[in-house]
Formats: structure tokens, C-alpha cells, sequence
């Protein structure tokens, strides 16, 4: 097993930002609390913008007013779904404005024409500009921009005055966007990153003004020991109870499970879209087709779709705690597994046998199950595989045992088998002995299992070769 | 009644074109944001169905640049906007503008047409 976590985050479809995290360092973390730091920041913004940061940009755009005679300018960044936005202002620092009062000020710049505006009218107490103040706003995909600037006179800029200061922000504001996505970006990351670190840990995170951004609950909170660290912009991160113990390689699942989260939340979106159009296409076709053997196949096509859209529609859930509980027909539900197993593994020649399934319905969570599942045929498929003999007999086989308290659920492969030197890492994360698969492995099914009130085992059979994965469920 | 459709996605655009025109009324299809800007100004709609996410603008974008046509009470009566996007900012913007609203996906066509009529 290498140890490191080492991934890739896509962040709000901009950049693709690396950082792996060793269990040293993380431990070195807990201990040291001070190294919080985050130090690879740095590197990733020299990257992607050179030496260049947000602030130096603005202070930039700033030195440019300045020797143009204004006195005093501001920027205010909104990126779009946030509560909040920031101002960056040439005489105050930065401050921040909720997201509502900067949709109002930006609508009013917006619908103005001559973008000169008395300061009182434009801007609430937030905005500190002298006498009439000038503005302009810019609108892109994920921000809105809003430059004022003024002279400290009574007096409104000339036009000329106006159309260096809109030339000067014309400039400046695409290099701001980028970086104030960016910067933004990689407080995401820290975010994450930190909830990874933390593990099993509650946290809180609030800005400057107390409000809470993100917490993790875990249980009856014990509220002593509260550690602080402050993160960038102001934030700051409260953690309970840190120890050690809690340092385990779970929390590299925490970390991958909330990429996956991400990543799963952009495909949603990617192939919703699609897959609704081919829904209308269809629909509008089965409408006019006579042919009863055609009606009979669109329907059975619209019933596929509408199992994608359910399937995309909680992709995420999977990933949620609080996803609910279903009442599932073991049956039915092992049917529908093998319909998608099947596919992903048409390339192994396999016989898959089921035996033993009685009609039994267990309330449980379905995604949860469904992954579980899914993983287990896939392995012993890709088990089967690696034995690479035509001659064996290559065969799953699926089992269900009930007693009175639980269920248990057995996929038993022809495979190699598992090495007695690899049982004790078999479930640690990272660890594969394959190329290709889902990445995310046996730990992850134990992780769902545990959440599920279950747990999962795996040994060699005994009078033949291939190995056995039981998933254990409480009725 | 003469209908604008502004959706990116081709198979959603198309699909809701002829189910529209099967049902009557007059169709207009367009993908793209600046394009149905023009539209708007060129010609008369008595309703627009308006995608949010486009690839060029964004459907508020739109909304916006119809009120020099249109007063807000006409916009109010002329928009249903259609998005897979439903967070509560993009509904609350909505519902300050008054639109009736269209989450996607949608499984009834024919509620489409109701709510075209009843808006």
C-alpha cells in the first residue's frame, strides 16, 4: 500500500489542483497544530498565475487609480452562489456584504446609464467612497464584479475621468475573476481538506461574523477541548476533541468520498440534461406509433430512462449519512444489480448463478446495498479474470442466508483467491492489486456496511479455489 | 399562439418544438441566448419558454434585455422559465420576477401546455 492519499479535484469546472497528504504529515498536523498551513497553496496559484496573486492584482488595479488622481476605489467580488460577497476596498482592507445587498447595488449599476451615482443612493453604510462615486459592473460565468471609484469631491467625474477608470477596470477584471476563482477554489480545497484530516472529528467552520459555514455533528456533541485555527479570508475552523486515535486511514475515505461527491454532483448534471431529451424524444414518439411491438419497445425504453434519472438523481445520496431507507425486495434488487454488472463486465466470460434467493424485503439503504453489491460481482468478475485459465468453470454465485436477526449475502467466485499475505490489507484503502476499477474499493464497502447497521468479511473457499465476500445485514 | 423556445440542448428543443406544433400553436426554436435576444426584439411571442443554463448567456441575461421591450407586469405574463438548476437562489430569483417555473425533467408534456395556457 502506498501511503498517500493523492488526488485530483475538479473545482467548480476551472482547474484541476493536486495535493496528497502523507499520515505523517497528517499526524505532525494534529500534533503541531501551527503547521495548519496549507503550504502547497502557493505552488498551485504560481502555476496556474505566475507570482501573481489576487491582492498584488488589485493592488495593481489600485496604484493605476491612484495616479490617475482618484482617492478612494472598491471592488466587490460576488461568486455566484455564495451568501456573501467581498469587498476590497483602497482605504478600508476587506469587509464583506451579504449576497442580496450586492445583487441590488449590482442591478442598479447595471440598469444605469450614465454610471455616476450619488454614493448615498448606490451604496448602503458598507461602501465608504466620498461624494459621487463612479461605477461600472462586469458579468461572467461564475462571478459578478462591481468597480466604483471616486474623487473625494463634490463634484462628478468628467467623462474622460470616467472612461480611464471603465478602460482601467475593462483591464483588470478578467485577471481578478481568475484569481479570486482560484483563490476561492483552494479554500474549497482546505475545507475538504481539513474535513478529511479531522476524520471522525466534529468541527465547525464560521467566518468573522460568526456564521457557520460548515459542521460536522457527530452524535451528542462533547463540546470540550474546542482547538481554533484560522483559515484564509477570516475564517475560522473550531475542532473538538482531537486526538490521535482518530488519525486512522479512514479518513482517507472522507477525502475521496467527498471528491466523489463532487465529481458524482458534475456528472449529474452533465447527463440529466441528455437523458431528458431522449425522455421527450421518446415520449413524443410513442404517442404517434401504431405498431404494438414498437409502442411495446418505447416504453420499455422510457422505463430504462426513467431508471437512469432515478439512478443519476441519487447518485449523490449514496454519499449522504441521511439518505433514507427503502423497503427492498432482495430479488428484484439483486436482478437489477446484475443488469448493470453484467454490462460493465461483458468482457469476462462468467457464469453468474444465483441460489437460495427467497422472497425477502429488508429495509435498508438501497445505494448503499446496491454499491456493496455491485463491487463484490465486479471483484469476483475481475478475479476470474486474472486467473486467465479457459478451462475453470468461471462462476459467481450469489447466496442468500436468512435467520431469525439477519441476512447474510455471499458472492463466491472461481478466482484466484485471495493471497494469505494480502488478507490483512485487502481492505485498506488504496490497496488494489488491479489497473483498472472504480477506485474506490473494499474499505469503502465496509465503511457503507457499518453505516448500514452491517459489516462485510471475505475469506478463501475451502474445498475449491476463489474466495467468498459476505455482506451481513441486521433484519 | 406564437411560442419561443430558447434550450441548448437540441433533442430537448426539438422534441418540445414538434409536440407544440402538434398541438397548434406556433413554434420558434433557438439555442442560442443572443439569438433569442434578437428574437424578442424582432418579433412578437405570446409566450417564451426559457432555458436558464445556455451556453453563451444565462436566461436571466435574457429576462433582463427583454425589459427594454417589455414592462415588468408584460414579462411577467410572456416568461416560463425551464431549469435542471433549482437551488434556492436561482427559485427565489424566480419567484421575484414571477415566472412560472418548470423543473426539469419533466415527465407530462401536456402539463407543459397547461401551463403555457394558464400562465
Amino acid at each position: 500500500m502506498e501511503n498517500k492519499g493523492h488526488s485530483k479535484l475538479k473545482a467548480s469546472g476551472q482547474h484541476y489542483l493536486n495535493f496528497f497528504i502523507t499520515p505523517a504529515a497528517a499526524k505532525k498536523i494534529v500534533e503541531q497544530p501551527k503547521v495548519l498551513k496549507f503550504k502547497n497553496q502557493t505552488s498551485i496559484q504560481k502555476k496556474i498565475l505566475g507570482e501573481v496573486t489576487l491582492i498584488n492584482i488589485i493592488n495593481d488595479y489600485f496604484n493605476k487609480l491612484i495616479k490617475k488622481d482618484f482617492t478612494d476605489a472598491q471592488i466587490i467580488i460576488y461568486q455566484k452562489g455564495n451568501k456573501y460577497s467581498l469587498i476590497y476596498s483602497l482605504n478600508s482592507g476587506t469587509s464583506m456584504i451579504n449576497a442580496e445587498k450586492f445583487n441590488k447595488m449590482f442591478n442598479s449599476v447595471k440598469r444605469s446609464k450614465s454610471k455616476v451615482f450619488d454614493k448615498e443612493k448606490l451604496l448602503s453604510t458598507n461602501l465608504k467612497s466620498l461624494g459621487p462615486i463612479i461605477a461600472i459592473e462586469f458579468d461572467s460565468l461564475n462571478c459578478q464584479l462591481l468597480f466604483t471609484a471616486s474623487r473625494s469631491e463634490f463634484f462628478a467625474p468628467l467623462s474622460g475621468e470616467s472612461d480611464t477608470f471603465n478602460s482601467l477596470s475593462i483591464e483588470f477584471h478578467k485577471n481578478i475573476i481568475k484569481a479570486f476563482v482560484l483563490e476561492n477554489n483552494i479554500l474549497k480545497l482546505n475545507i475538504i481538506k481539513t474535513s478529511m484530516l479531522t476524520g471522525n472529528t466534529p468541527f465547525k467552520i464560521k467566518d468573522s461574523s460568526s456564521t457557520l459555514w460548515m459542521e460536522k455533528k457527530l452524535g451528542p456533541q462533547d463540546n470540550s477541548n474546542p482547538s481554533q485555527f484560522y483559515l484564509k479570508e477570516n475564517f475560522i475552523l473550531t475542532i473538538f476533541n482531537i486526538s490521535l486515535s482518530e488519525l486512522n486511514p479512514n479518513l482517507f475515505h472522507h477525502e475521496r468520498i467527498s471528491l466523489l461527491g463532487e465529481l458524482l454532483n458534475t456528472l449529474r448534471h452533465e447527463l440529466s440534461n441528455p437523458l431528458f431529451g431522449i425522455q421527450l424524444y421518446l415520449s413524443l414518439w410513442n404517442e404517434s406509433v401504431e405498431n404494438i411491438e414498437h409502442k411495446e419497445l418505447l416504453g420499455h425504453a422510457l422505463q430504462c430512462v426513467s431508471k437512469c434519472n432515478n439512478i443519476i438523481l441519487n447518485l449523490d445520496t449514496l454519499f449522504k449519512s441521511d439518505s433514507p431507507r427503502e423497503e427492498i425486495d432482495i430479488k428484484k434488487f439483486l436482478d437489477d444489480i446484475l443488469t448493470v454488472a453484467k454490462s460493465e463486465i461483458r468482457n469476462i466470460p462468467t457464469n453468474i448463478i444465483i441460489k437460495n434467493i427467497e422472497n425477502v424485503a429488508i429495509k435498508t439503504h438501497g445505494l448503499s446495498l446496491f454499491h456493496i453489491l455491485f463491487n463484490f460481482i465486479i471483484n469476483a468478475a475481475q478475479s476470474i479474470k486474472q486467473t486467465n485459465d479457459p478451462t475453470r468453470k468461471n462462476e459467481i454465485e450469489i447466496s442468500v442466508t436468512i435467520n431469525e436477526r439477519n441476512i447474510k449475502i455471499d458472492v463466491a467466485d472461481s478466482g484466484l483467491g485471495i493471497n494469505p499475505g494480502d488478507i490483512s490489507k485487502i481492505s485498506s484503502p488504496f490497496y488494489s492489486t488491479k489497473t483498472t476499477g472504480h477506485g474506490i474499493g473494499l474499505n469503502i464497502c465496509k465503511m457503507l456496511a457499518e453505516k448500514m447497521g452491517g459489516s462485510i468479511s471475505f475469506k478463501n473457499r475451502e474445498s475449491e479455489p476463489g474466495a467468498i465476500f459476505s455482506l451481513y445485514l441486521n433484519l | 399562439m406564437k411560442i419561443l423556445i430558447i434550450e441548448d440542448e437540441l433533442l430537448i428543443q426539438k422534441s418540445l418544438k414538434i409536440f407544440l406544433e402538434k398541438n397548434n400553436f406556433i413554434v420558434i426554436a433557438t439555442a442560442s441566448g443572443k439569438e433569442a435576444i434578437e428574437l424578442i426584439y424582432s418579433e412578437d411571442f405570446d409566450k417564451i419558454l426559457c432555458d436558464l443554463m445556455l451556453q453563451d448567456i444565462s436566461g436571466f441575461d435574457i429576462i433582463e434585455e427583454s425589459k427594454k421591450k417589455y414592462l415588468p407586469e408584460e414579462l411577467k405574463k410572456k416568461f416560463i422559465i425551464m431549469s435542471a438548476y433549482s437551488s434556492s437562489q436561482i427559485m427565489e430569483k424566480i419567484k421575484d420576477y414571477g415566472f412560472p417555473f418548470i423543473r426539469k425533467p419533466f415527465s407530462g408534456l401536456t402539463d407543459v401546455i397547461n401551463i403555457i395556457l394558464n400562465s
